[in-house]
C-alpha cells in the first residue's frame, strides 16, 4: 500500500476553495506518529511501521474517537457538547451497558462481545450514532475496555505508572494519586471508578459473578501499561496493577461525580 | 524424588475466551476437588507427573488469562509452549468464533508450527437458544482450515474425558517431534 501518493489529492478535495497551508496537515499527521513512536516499551527508538502511518494519515479528516488522546476527543465533541466534561463515547456507553442489564449478567466485562458486532458498533459510535437494537450488554461492554484500552496514553499517564505500583495497597496514597492526575484523566478514572462501584455491589455482583477482584482484574490493563519488557516485571506488576484499581474501587469517593457527564 | 531418567518434560499453555472454563480443566487433571469459583485467571502454572505409553512425563500446563487485553503477559509463555489446548464452550458461539477471529491469529503470529488441540468445553449443558450451540461439522470445518491436530469434546468436571485432553497433548508432541525427525533424515538422505 502506498501511503504517499492519495494524500495531496485527498488534501485538494477536502480543502477545495480554502487555502489552507499544507504545513497544517503535515503537523497533525507528524504530531500524531511523534506520539505513537513514544508510546511502548521502545520509547523513540523504533520507526512508525506502515499501520502506523495510515492511521496518522486517516487521523488528518476523519478524527477517531478511538486511539486518541483524551484532549482530542474532547476537542472532537465540544461543538457538539459544549456542556460535557467527560467523553460522550464513555457515559454513553457505560450507560448502555447498564441499560441492557449488563449489571445483573454473568461474566459482565469478562465474556467478550462478539467481534464483529463490537467492530459495527464502533463504527457507529465514531458516527456519534448509538443504535437502539444491540441485543447483548457484553458488546457495548467489550466496545468500553477497547475504548480505554486504546487510549493513545493510558488513562493513567506514564509518569504516574510507578506510584501506582508502590501503591497499590495503600488507600490514602492511591487516593492521592487519582488527586495528582491531570484534571479530564481524574474526571474520567474517576467516572470510570464509580461505573464500576455499582458492579461490584453484592446485589450485582452475586448474579455477575464479577466480584471486585475480577472486576480490578479485567479493567486494571485498561488504565495502566506497563513499559518493561522484562517477562519477570511484567508478572509481578500485573498483580499490582490489579491491586491498585481493586484499592480504587474499594476506597475512592466518587460522590463528587454525582451529576457529572 | 520423583525424576527419572526416561523423563522429559512437556510445556502446554491452555488458551480460549474467558469463562469457558480452562481453569476447571486443570483443576479437574490434577485432581483439585476445592468448589468452583469465578476467579479470572492472570496466569497459573501447573506441574504434573505422568504417564503415557510407558514413558513417564511431567507436564506443565500453563492456564493463561481468556482476556484478550491481556496479550502481554499471555504470550509470554507461547515461545515455549509445544502444544496448544485452544478451548471453547459448546453453548457460546461467542467463544467459538474468537477461535477464529482471535486466538489462531494471536498464536500464529508467534507459533507457526506449534500443535494445536481444540477443546469443547461444555459437553452436558445446552443453550435453550438452539443458534447459540455450536454443531460438530462446524468445528471439524475449523479443525480442517487451521490444520489442528485433535479435537476433544468434554465435560470440564469429568475426569476420564478431561485425561483424553492430556492424552492427545502427548501424543501430538510426540507425533510432531517424529515428524520433524523424519524430516532431518530426508533431507540428510536427499544430499
Amino acid at each position: 500500500m502506498d501511503t504517499d501518493d492519495d494524500l495531496p489529492d485527498l488534501i485538494v478535495s477536502q480543502a477545495d476553495g480554502m487555502l489552507i497551508p499544507i504545513s497544517h496537515f503535515a503537523k497533525q499527521c507528524n504530531k500524531r506518529l511523534e506520539k505513537m513512536v513514544q508510546s511502548g516499551p521502545k520509547k523513540g527508538q523504533r520507526k512508525p511501521n506502515i499501520d502506523e502511518i495510515e492511521q496518522a494519515k486517516k487521523s488528518i479528516f476523519n478524527p477517531s474517537m478511538f486511539g486518541s488522546t483524551l484532549e482530542e476527543i474532547l476537542a472532537l465533541q465540544c461543538e457538539r457538547f459544549p456542556d460535557r466534561k467527560l467523553p460522550w463515547l464513555q457515559t454513553t456507553l457505560s450507560e448502555e451497558v447498564l441499560r441492557l442489564n449488563g449489571a445483573q449478567t454473568e461474566g459482565i466485562f469478562r465474556v467478550p462481545g462478539d467481534i464483529d458486532e463490537v467492530n459495527a458498533l464502533k463504527i457507529k459510535c465514531d458516527q456519534w450514532i448509538i443504535p437502539s437494537d444491540c441485543p447483548d450488554p457484553h458488546i457495548p461492554a467489550s466496545l468500553l475496555k477497547l475504548w480505554y484500552r486504546e487510549l493513545q496514553e493510558p488513562l493513567i499517564p506514564p509518569e504516574f505508572y510507578e506510584e501506582c505500583i508502590e501503591n497499590f495497597q495503600n488507600p490514602e496514597e492511591a487516593i492521592e494519586v487519582v488527586n495528582k492526575l491531570p484534571d479530564i484523566n481524574r474526571l474520567v478514572l474517576a467516572y470510570l471508578i464509580r461505573f464500576l462501584q455499582v458492579f461490584a455491589a453484592e446485589d450485582n455482583s452475586k448474579v455477575t459473578k464479577m466480584d471486585v477482584n475480577n472486576l480490578a482484574m479485567v479493567m486494571a490493563p485498561n488504565c495502566l501499561r506497563c513499559e518493561s519488557l522484562e517477562p519477570q516485571v511484567i508478572f509481578e506488576n500485573t498483580r499490582k496493577e490489579m491491586g491498585f484499581i481493586r484499592t480504587l474501587i474499594q476506597n475512592l469517593d466518587t460522590s463528587f461525580m454525582e451529576g457529572i457527564v | 524424588m520423583i525424576s527419572h531418567k526416561s523423563e522429559r518434560t512437556v510445556t502446554c499453555t491452555i488458551v480460549g475466551d474467558g469463562m469457558v472454563g480452562k481453569s476447571q480443566i486443570c483443576k479437574t487433571f490434577i485432581g483439585d476437588l476445592t468448589i468452583e469459583d469465578y476467579e479470572a485467571t492472570v496466569t497459573n502454572e501447573h506441574s504434573v507427573l505422568t504417564q503415557f505409553m510407558g514413558d513417564r512425563y511431567t507436564l506443565r500446563i500453563v492456564d493463561s488469562s481468556g482476556q484478550h487485553d491481556y496479550k502481554d503477559i499471555r504470550t509470554l509463555s507461547y515461545k515455549k509452549s509445544e502444544v496448544f489446548i485452544l478451548c471453547f464452550n459448546l453453548s457460546d458461539r461467542d467463544s467459538f468464533e474468537s477461535i477464529e477471529t482471535f486466538w489462531i491469529p494471536e498464536i500464529r503470529k508467534l507459533c507457526k508450527k506449534t500443535p494445536v488441540i481444540l477443546v469443547a468445553t461444555g459437553k452436558d449443558i445446552q443453550d435453550n437458544d438452539e443458534n447459540n450451540n455450536v454443531s460438530k461439522e462446524e468445528y471439524l470445518s475449523v479443525m480442517d482450515k487451521y490444520g489442528i491436530d485433535a479435537y476433544v469434546e468434554c465435560s470440564s468436571y469429568n475426569k476420564e474425558e478431561v485425561n483424553e485432553v492430556f492424552e492427545d497433548v502427548l501424543l501430538s508432541v510426540i507425533k510432531s517431534k517424529k515428524k520433524r525427525l523424519s524430516n532431518i533424515f530426508h533431507h540428510l538422505l536427499a544430499r
